[in-house]
């Protein structure tokens, strides 16, 4: 794969559309050669990012599905995913996780598990553009 | 796309119930799963033990159904147990600190001597 190479999908935004997603990152990434932890690391980073997209989100004009942009960049696999929401403030991505509550997990275990995560939330649309490094371990 | 779907069995070993699963748990399959440990919950059975050796991803979703136990468990004495876990996923459990919520054992018989135990 050369760099600045963009692979682009577009999922509905529902639950059974999730693993197609995170499915076709992994063929990305182990084609760019991730080691086996980067892939894993990669998958449930994408996973969680659809799930929130698909459970919090909603079809607007602008976005009525989740779409999932891959590029491949000198440094690593950098992945953005889009969706569709109606106005609400940006989620604060947690310091450290309560194992008390049932939800909450997904943005920190992103945190956790990419290099570099951005959130940006504007008045329909929610981005989240997450970089994983070929060779660097986040955690 | 066989892996993406989840299956679950449970199987009696030793007096207990054992949940045997296979395949992935997200947010499509976490309610199939979320169903699975309620049978065994329902079964009056104060520990959860689960064989995940067969479970090649689980995200916050699974998660989840696994906090939900152990919120039911807990007043009773009861704990959720986890039984061969993959390396991904025991490094999410040590990530998120659920290491410390959910006991994980190496062998079946261990979980369920760790069970009789308790």
């Amino acid at each position: 794969m050369r760099q600045g190479e963009i692979m682009q999908l577009e999922i509905p935004r529902s639950p059974e559309y999730v693993a197609i997603a995170r499915h076709a990152v992994e063929g990305i990434a182990r084609r760019m050669r991730f080691a086996p932890n980067q892939i894993e690391d990669l998958k449930l980073a994408v996973g969680e990012a659809c799930t929130n997209a698909v459970k919090h989100g909603c079809a607007t004009e602008d976005s009525p599905t989740v779409e999932i942009k891959c590029v491949v960049l000198p440094e690593g696999l950098s992945v953005e995913i889009r969706n569709g929401i109606e106005a609400g403030e940006l989620p604060c991505i947690p310091v450290k996780p309560d194992p008390t509550k049932e939800g909450g997990f997904g943005l920190y275990m992103i945190r956790q598990l990419m290099d570099e995560v951005i959130l940006n939330w504007d008045a329909n649309t929610a981005i989240i553009k997450m970089l994983k490094k070929i060779g660097a371990s986040a955690v | 796309m066989e892996g993406i779907r989840l299956e679950t069995e449970v199987k009696e070993m030793d007096g207990m119930q054992v949940l045997d699963v296979a395949g992935e748990i997200d947010v499509y399959t976490a309610p199939q799963f979320k169903d699975a440990v309620n049978n065994v919950l329902a079964s009056g059975q104060k520990h959860l033990i689960i064989n995940m050796e067969n479970v090649s991803y689980m995200d916050s979703s699974g998660f989840g159904a696994l906090l939900s136990a152990t919120k039911r468990l807990r007043p009773q004495g009861g704990t959720v147990n986890l039984v061969k876990c993959s390396g991904a996923i025991d490094r999410i459990l040590r990530i998120t600190r659920l290491n410390t919520v959910f006991a994980t054992f190496e062998s079946i018989p261990e979980a369920i001597e760790a069970g009789k135990n308790a």
